[in-house]
């Protein structure tokens, strides 16, 4: 494992996850989000959030590094895209016991396979296995 | 790609999800879903299809990563690393909607510990259901 790449591939994933979800949510759904305001906080606890960003960022990288490992922002698009996909059924579950709107709904499959098919192809770009010999 | 030994460890996975789900968020966590039952739909308004369809895409990408991921087969300690892993994506996904929905600590903590679980028990089974198909000659 090459972790000097590998904790370059986590730092550039952690700043796009968060620019992005700052640009989709923050801006384009913010009227999606004031529609349904009794189910957020006025406020986002910033700090918190971004942990979370972290967190996700991290586990992202590291389940690529140390199960996919190959140099290449093909294989990292196809890995986020099936990411991508494993969170739209998060998604689904979220929108059956959450009174969300499907405009939502779909705003948050949309985000996440965009989102997490970036992130890959930039995770696969980025990492290379350590020269082995 | 072993298909057969894949739609086992898929529908096995998918199981032991809806099971887990049953019992951790409908058993365990109720107490807490209504103390703040303003942020979830009423009981009778539950989809329990899309419930159901939901941990079913989740199952089977789950399954899916795993077996494209390892190709030749990670065996149960794999998969338990493999589940870990996914588990702190969710956990990191938890973190972000305890940061902008008025959702009670409780409620963040059991899910990032529940959800790690979950996912960590998800992992041992693929690992030990899931046996790549024989190479053709």
């Amino acid at each position: 494992m090459n972790h000097k790449r590998g904790f370059l591939a986590f730092i550039v994933a952690f700043v796009f996850i968060f620019f992005f979800g700052f640009v989709w949510h923050g801006i384009l759904m913010k009227p999606m989000y004031n529609a349904t305001s009794a189910l957020w906080r006025t406020e986002p606890i910033f700090p918190i959030l971004i942990l979370g960003h972290a967190v996700l960022a991290f586990a992202f990288t590291g389940l690529y590094v140390s199960k996919v490992g190959i140099n290449s922002a093909g294989v990292g698009f196809g890995y986020g895209i099936v990411i991508g996909i494993f969170a739209c059924g998060v998604n689904i579950i979220r929108f059956a016991v959450e009174p969300l709107t499907t405009n939502i709904l779909f705003m948050w499959f949309a985000a996440d396979l965009i989102c997490f098919a970036i992130m890959g192809a930039l995770v696969g770009a980025i990492y290379k296995p350590a020269p082995t010999g | 790609m072993n298909w057969t030994k894949f739609f086992i460890a898929f529908i096995a996975t998918w199981i032991f999800i809806f099971v887990f789900e049953w019992v951790f968020h409908g058993m365990l966590m109720h107490d807490s879903y209504a103390a703040t039952s303003a942020l979830w739909r009423p009981q009778t308004e539950i989809s329990m299809p899309l419930l159901v369809a939901g941990q079913g895409v989740i199952a089977f990408f789950f399954t899916m990563i795993f077996v494209r991921g390892f190709g030749s087969g990670g065996g149960l300690g794999g998969g338990l690393r493999y589940g870990i892993l996914l588990g702190l994506l969710g956990c990191g996904a938890n973190i972000i909607q305890y940061a902008v929905q008025p959702l009670t600590t409780n409620i963040l903590s059991a899910w990032c510990i529940g959800g790690v679980i979950e996912m960590a028990i998800g992992g041992l089974i693929v690992g030990a259901l899931y046996k790549p198909g024989t190479a053709a000659a």
